[in-house]
């Protein structure tokens, strides 16, 4: 590769990592667009527990159900290259890159579940108000999976600090430096 | 004496995570999905389920954002009173209440409602200026955490934090000491922190020892004051950078400057912290303003021209023994 194409390529990459690492936005964007799915796919399971239980037909159980899944498929797509970038950015000797590994093969197949949860649904027409015991199993599959990698995500953050003190890392230098403190090297 | 149970449980210490983070997910996608499902009512002729849907997904975003207060209160009770975000907390948590008294305002309208296909525009336009609230609300939760570092690295902190800092002066101190009143009853394990004439100094009782160092950490600035103890080493919460408190070494990175440290000394049973070496005696002033005042000259004139003046008027002024007559 010649010195103008690698150039090229470091400056997509850099801008690329400002768009999706929330340099633009003042903070990480990744656990900012998390907040949909998982929400709103353990919402899917406990509307699809009620129906369920109650039998019978509910067709705004259903439809909020399918909705849930809708919202929460279409976040998580945006979530993934704000994730990778994040994770991009982690030094391979750090065990929070390996626990972001494993939170990402989770969060990948907790997706496939819920897509396939979907095109059960859409595949029972848009009258079907009750759900099925596969649409039950699947959702609560998905959402047990989908608490465990969300946990590995919240202990990347409260256990190993990933990101934090990152853009305000000049304000509290200054900080440090006026309260006659040894600061970090720029 | 280790922290209530209680304000540990909710917390999160036991596993790892501040519950209030974790709870805050809900009301934020219910808050969004019932808005979606709004604007959902407006395609087609409407329909009464997606009405009753949204009605249901803004109630139960109202009753989770009710439990989610309770352990984010209790965050907030544990910032120090003078950390900006006391402050941010105070404006996360006023807008969050604001956004919870539109919603239930909302609900109770809604209820009336719940029979017609299509959500009444008020309501949606209500819905979307609330969510607006809520965005710049959470994007201030994310500031306190991202920026602030609050909740990172607190399960590892097992005795109380400092909630408030003690401003101290040495200006008054003929031995450059500072007297630290009260120190000698703090417990093992905890901390104080001290602004003594601008400077801020963590002073940290661990195992029966006293060590003072800087609060900032090296690697981010995290506030080693709220860090925990062991073998004579304190770790900053953030990222775990470990530093000797003796000798302010980094003994664990990621950070690579050491810290400042200061001498602690114990008199007559108070806790004293070296700031300063002791005043020098008065020292004689060699200013080109003295010496100028000493000559009678102007003292704008440079110190070595008035000093070759200086020689040149003493050698003029003394005798002359070898003159010729």
């Amino acid at each position: 590769m010649s010195d103008t194409q690698q150039s090229k390529r470091k400056h997509f990459i850099e801008t690329a990592n400002w768009v999706l690492q929330g340099r633009w936005f003042g903070h990480p964007l990744h656990p900012f667009l998390t907040h949909l799915p998982t929400s709103l796919w353990p919402t899917a399971l406990v509307l699809d527990c009620i129906s369920f239980i109650k039998g019978g037909d509910h067709p705004s159980l259903t439809l909020t159900g399918w909705w849930c899944i809708l919202a929460g498929l279409v976040s998580a797509l945006a979530a993934v290259p704000t994730g990778l970038a994040d994770w991009s950015d982690i030094k391979p000797q750090k065990p929070a890159r390996k626990i972001g590994l494993i939170h990402m093969g989770i969060n990948g197949i907790v997706f496939c579940i819920f897509l396939v949860n979907f095109i059960l649904r859409c595949l029972a027409g848009p009258s079907e108000a009750r759900t099925t015991l596969v649409q039950l199993i699947l959702s609560a599959v998905g959402s047990g999976m989908l608490l465990v990698s969300g946990y590995l995500g919240g202990l990347m953050i409260y256990d190993h600090g990933i990101r934090v003190g990152k853009e305000s890392k000049p304000y509290w230098s200054h900080v440090a430096q006026l309260a006659g403190a040894n600061t970090p090297p720029k | 004496m280790p922290e209530s149970v209680v304000k540990s449980l909710l917390q999160g210490k036991p596993i790892r995570h501040p519950l209030h983070p974790m709870i805050v997910h809900l009301p934020i996608g219910l808050f969004v999905i019932g808005l979606v499902l709004d604007i959902a009512t407006y395609f087609g002729h409407g329909s009464v389920n997606l009405v009753r849907g949204s009605y249901y997904m803004m109630a139960a975003g109202v009753a989770m954002g009710l439990i989610a207060s309770v352990p984010g209160f209790v965050d907030w009770l544990d910032i120090r009173d003078d950390h900006r975000s006391k402050g941010l907390g105070a404006w996360h948590m006023s807008l969050n209440l604001v956004v919870l008294a539109v919603y239930g305002v909302e609900l109770y309208a809604r209820w009336w409602k719940l029979d017609i296909p299509k959500c009444d525009v008020a309501l949606c336009v209500t819905s979307v200026v609330a969510l607006g609230i809520l965005f710049v609300s959470g994007y201030i939760g994310g500031m306190m955490v991202y920026h602030d570092g609050i909740g990172v690295g607190r399960h590892r902190r097992h005795t109380p934090k400092p909630l408030r800092t003690i401003v101290l002066s040495a200006a008054d101190s003929p031995d450059g000491y500072v007297t630290v009143p009260d120190a000698q009853t703090v417990e093992d394990g905890k901390t104080l922190r001290l602004d003594i004439d601008g400077t801020v100094i963590a002073l940290a009782k661990v195992d029966g020892e006293f060590y003072a160092f800087q609060d900032f950490c090296t690697h981010r600035c995290g506030p080693l004051s709220e860090g925990s103890f062991q073998y004579g080493q304190v770790m900053c919460p953030w990222h775990r950078s470990c530093f000797d408190m003796s000798t302010g070494q980094v003994i664990h990175g990621p950070a690579k400057v050491p810290i400042k440290t200061y001498a602690v000394s114990i008199i007559d049973g108070q806790v004293r912290i070296k700031m300063r070496e002791a005043p020098l005696p008065e020292p004689i002033v060699h200013s080109a303003a003295a010496h100028a005042r000493a000559l009678d000259r102007p003292w704008k004139l440079e110190a070595s021209e008035m000093e070759r003046r200086a020689v040149k008027s003493e050698t003029s002024a003394a005798p002359r023994s070898d003159n010729p007559a």
